[in-house]
């Protein structure tokens, strides 16, 4: 099960925390500061996976940004990183070539698709093209 | 989204705070202010725009907790635009303290019923967030009912969030559990996928409750086209067939064909972890699984490779003969940059190693610890100082060669293990006497290194090794071959550097190397058994010198010991003073020397030996120890019951054969409680001795005694008699009143009430037979079947566990009020909710008449599932199993 999704630059920037589990705000920003500091000290030809307190961290730097999972210690490395490249392909379609700054601007957008992605820290659709479907139609609300 | 005008957006502020990068924090103070304003105005827009810059800056680190009232708010317009805004913001700041969740219980309930699909998934995503046991309770008839829409993403998003709920709300899986894996045959596979995962999550928790399934998941297996839901079987079959060996038969030849078929590392990889968690014992298979292995090892890629090497670690702890072949690959892996792999390297180089190439591993691990940095030199230090004294040091055949080791591994910088080395090295020396020539060699190494004393002086763990080494030195002193060079090792300048704890061992040292080797030199006359250690240097010219070299010592202890009475530890200073004393002695007249040294080594030189933790059982018991019998027999000739069933006990503890071993356990006891016996006749005489202390006492100190006190304590002496007796019964009821009371406190009931009517018997009983019982009780009843054990059974449903055949499904109304508190976080449950649930539309579903219908259907289903399959034989096994 996944305990939370981040996505922040190589400065430490929060760019997107969701938490499937419960934690207190003042815990909140000392897992991300933690994390990040976990992630970045890596060196990129290290393996994109690190222990982290009783969990794992699976992580994947694209360009600035890391996309980082915290999963259970038994859960699958490679499928945590294939859920990443997903949710990353999503966005590149989603935004059109997805840049740092789209996200920041469009934080909000950010959630829903991750809420399609992933629901109850469970991956419930793998499918791109039923995820882009769906944001389309959820597009037109607007 | 329209923009009122002077309200800044979204994209407003954070072009603002982009732009206001040096002050910041000003501008977000504004901003917060703006917000606040924002959020009380009437206008829905505005108040949607405000929430939304609030989520933003919670996200970064803001506290919104005081807006949570305008959260419920938004979340109730019935905009969805709106909406989303919302509950997104409440899916981010809401938790279990939030006092507006009542609210919230109603809204998402409304939106869970609603006809449009993005109200219901909006609703969903909101609950798996914010989920509470009130909110679990309240809401989960609703999500259940989704679980049967006709359209496909809700179907599959009810699935996950009826998982969320079972989490917070255990009881509700029962009631829902069969209509879950209904969906396993649903025609969408994206939703048999989800309600893969969740069973995936509710196996691994308790793989016992769900092997009766393993038949639907082998079918799942053979037909998935989906890779996610492949993993997700795989994993449940990773958890299953550690508890069924046959289901390995059977998913054996599926597994092959996945392994040589996918081109996805992934799923390649979780068949590894399958293979290894519970099929070693197929050779085949492991053999394939190991074959892929090898490819994730010697990749490049370091994901492939420390995933490589986790599997490794797996089947290493299971068929460590099998993973041989990877010794080597795993040593080459040290010297990667990556921390991850080499730890896991590590561990299965330490799961690898034997007695035969212990020497070669040991060696090549150190070659790595020159150029490791700190952390990694520790890590490395480490698992040799484990692996060699794994099972009292079953693998070290060669222990000067060991011995060598461990002061290379002391002189490691920055080394935390100098506690360990040091004990590895004391224990040696102590326990295998061949070795502690060599030992006192090897440490005499880092006696004499002044670089050493530095490190320690720097705070290294080095000192604890110094420490260790100096007692070695001095209690083998016969072992020192050149002492003077010891001697002056040990007062070398910089010691004072050194913590306290060494620098007493180092006076001390002196003191048993000078001691001994006078002794040699002076007394060699006296005794010719001269131990191979005294004066070497002196050899030749002993005859002429002898008295020189201990004189020569003597001065050279006198000039330079004086350092330490700077030490700030009174003890150092102290036990230099007494080596001063001790050198004073010294009158340089050899035949007064001889017998002073000889006498002052007799004191120092006997050996501490080690002894073994099962020492004691080795002494045989005497054969007139009486424990079982009681020692005040008088006083219970009242009670025969109770004196006679306590002593079949004790003849059934001392007659039974196969009780032997149990026996010596309580003889520890037994033996205390003989020591602490004592006879008739000298109770009695402490009695009286007693008695005329306390009348010699008042008589002395009378006056310090208050008229009343003073009868009082009068009364207490007259009734002597009684009082002997009433103390020990005391304390035993006590004794067996507490042991009663955490019994019961632990376990329940029925233990109490058996154990009660066994202390009524014995109310009189003395203290040490009294425990005694106590311990038997305990162990009897569990033996048994008896009410305890009972007790505990019932605390220990598992309220996550689906049913198993032939239980009917319980009704809601059935499940017991309250579970026992504070038994594994199993909440408490209360009997309003289910009526709440009852009232709804899907009541029946979930209370009554559809569980037992299902129930009817699944068992039918079964029974097919028995003819068709004919993995009657299979079956039933698992269900022994699960029973």
């Amino acid at each position: 099960m996944i305990r939370f999704i981040f996505i922040q630059n190589v400065l430490g920037k929060t760019r997107m925390a969701k938490y499937y589990v419960p934690y207190e705000d003042a815990e909140k920003h000392k897992i991300e500061y933690e994390v990040h500091r976990l992630v970045s000290s890596r060196n990129s030809k290290f393996a994109n996976t690190v222990e982290y307190r009783t969990h794992k961290l699976v992580y994947r730097k694209y360009a600035g940004l890391y996309f980082t999972l915290c999963v259970d210690v038994d859960d699958n490395e490679l499928a945590c990183l294939e859920l990443i490249h997903l949710f990353v392909e999503v966005l590149d379609h989603y935004f059109n070539y997805v840049k740092e700054i789209h996200l920041v601007y469009n934080f909000h957008k950010v959630f829903v698709i991750l809420d399609e992605l992933v629901l109850s820290g469970e991956p419930q659709e793998t499918s791109k093209k039923v995820i882009l479907e769906r944001l389309r139609s959820f597009e037109k609300l607007e | 989204m329209g923009i009122s005008l002077f309200q800044k957006s979204l994209r407003d502020m954070i072009s603002g705070m982009r732009s206001n990068r040096n002050n910041e924090e000003k501008y977000i103070q504004k901003t917060m202010e703006d917000i606040k304003k924002e959020l009380k105005s009437t206008d829905m827009k505005v108040k949607t725009v405000a929430l939304q810059k609030l989520t933003y800056l919670n996200m970064l680190g803001f506290d919104m907790s005081w807006a949570a009232f305008h959260v419920v708010e938004v979340m109730s317009t019935p905009k969805l635009l709106h909406k989303v805004v919302g509950y997104q913001a409440a899916a981010q700041s809401f938790n279990e303290s939030t006092d507006v969740m009542l609210l919230v219980t109603n809204l998402i309930k409304k939106d869970l019923i609603s006809t449009n699909p993005t109200e219901r998934s909006i609703g969903l995503d909101c609950l798996s967030n914010i989920v509470t046991l009130d909110l679990a309770r309240d809401l989960i008839a609703d999500v259940y009912g989704l679980l049967s829409s006709s359209s496909a993403p809700c179907r599959k998003r009810s699935a996950l969030v009826l998982y969320c709920c079972f989490l917070k709300y255990p009881d509700a899986l029962r009631p829902c559990f069969k209509g879950l894996v209904e969906h396993l045959e649903d025609n969408e596979q994206s939703v048999v996928c989800s309600v893969v995962s969740v069973l995936c999550e509710l196996v691994i928790r308790h793989p016992h409750n769900y092997l009766e399934m393993a038949p639907l998941f082998y079918r799942l297996l053979l037909s998935s086209t989906n890779n996610w839901m492949t993993m997700k079987l795989l994993k449940i079959f990773g958890a299953l067939t550690p508890l069924e060996p046959r289901l390995t038969k059977k998913i054996a030849e599926p597994l092959k064909g996945i392994m040589q078929q996918t081109m996805a590392k992934s799923l390649l990889f979780e068949c590894i972890t399958t293979v290894c968690s519970g099929m070693t014992a197929n050779e085949d298979i492991v053999e394939m699984a190991l074959g892929h292995l090898k490819d994730f090892v010697l990749d490049s890629d370091p994901n492939l490779k420390y995933l490589g090497f986790k599997a490794l670690e797996q089947f290493v702890r299971h068929i460590p003969q099998s993973v041989l072949r990877f010794g080597n690959a795993a040593l080459m892996c040290l010297s990667t940059a990556d921390p991850t792999i080499r730890s896991s390297a590590l561990r299965v180089i330490s799961g690898l190693v034997s007695k035969k190439d212990l020497k070669e591993v040991v060696v090549r691990i150190l070659d790595h610890v020159p150029a490791a940095d700190t952390a990694y030199r520790n890590e490395l230090s480490d698992v040799v100082l484990k692996i060699c004294r794994r099972e009292k040091y079953a693998l070290v055949s060669d222990f000067s060669w060991y011995l060598n080791v461990l002061v290379e591994l002391a002189r490691v910088p920055g080394s935390t293990h100098g506690k360990e080395i040091a004990f590895q090295i004391t224990d040696i020396a102590c326990r295998v006497e061949a070795m502690r020539e060599d030992a006192v060699q090897a440490v005499r190494t880092l006696l004499i290194d002044p670089s050493v004393v530095e490190m320690a002086g720097e705070g290294g763990s080095i000192a604890e090794v110094l420490e260790a080494t100096a007692w070695i030195t001095g209690e083998y002193a016969s072992c020192v071959e050149h002492p003077k060079e010891t001697i002056e090792s040990l007062l070398q300048p910089g010691i004072l550097k050194l913590p306290c704890r060494v620098q007493a061992m180092y006076v001390q040292a002196i003191l048993k190397v000078f001691v001994h080797v006078s002794n040699d030199l002076l007394c060699e006359d006296d005794d010719d058994n001269n131990d191979g250690g005294g004066g070497e240097e002196g050899e030749e010219d002993v005859e002429i010198d002898k008295n020189a070299v201990v004189g020569e010592l003597s001065d050279l202890i006198t000039a330079h010991v004086g350092q330490y009475a700077c030490s700030p530890d009174p003890e150092v200073v102290e036990r230099m003073s007494q080596l001063k004393a001790v050198l004073s002695l010294r009158t340089g007249d050899q035949a007064s020397d001889g017998p002073t040294y000889r006498r002052l080594h007799s004191i120092i030189s006997q050996e501490l030996l080690p002894m073994s933790g099962k020492a004691q059982r080795k002494v045989p018991r005497p054969e007139d120890l009486e424990v079982v019998t009681p020692i005040m027999e008088e006083f219970y000739d009242e009670d025969v019951d109770g004196t006679a069933a306590e002593h079949e006990v004790g003849d059934g503890e001392a007659a039974d054969g196969p009780e032997a071993e149990r026996a010596a356990q309580f003889r520890s006891a037994d033996a205390a409680q003989a020591l602490t016996e004592a006879t008739d006749e000298q109770r009695r005489h402490a009695q009286e001795h007693a008695k005329n202390q306390l009348k010699e006492h008042r008589q002395r100190h009378g006056i310090f005694y208050l008229a009343g006190e003073d009868k009082e304590a009068e009364g207490g002496a007259v009734d002597g008699d009684d009082g002997s007796a009433g103390l020990p019964e005391q304390s035993a009821n006590s004794e067996t009143g507490s042991a009663d009371g955490a019994l019961a406190g632990q376990q329940g009931g029925g233990m109490d009430s058996a154990y009660s009517k066994m202390r009524k018997k014995k109310s009189r009983h003395r203290k040490k037979s009294a425990v005694v019982e106590v311990r038997r009780d305990e162990d009897d009843g569990m033996a048994a079947d008896s009410p305890v054990k009972q007790a505990r059974n019932a605390l220990d449903v598992n309220p996550l566990a689906p049913l198993e055949s032939g239980e009917g499904l319980p009704e809601v109304e059935a499940y017991p009020t309250h579970y026992g508190a504070g038994e594994g976080g199993i909440p408490t449950y209360d009997a309003a909710p289910t009526t709440a649930m009852a009232a709804g539309p899907e009541a029946d579903l979930i209370g009554d008449a559809a569980p037992r219908e299902a129930k009817r259907g699944k068992e039918k289903r079964r029974r097919r599932k028995h003819k068709s399959r004919k993995h009657q034989q299979e079956d039933a096994g698992a269900e022994a199993a699960a029973e």
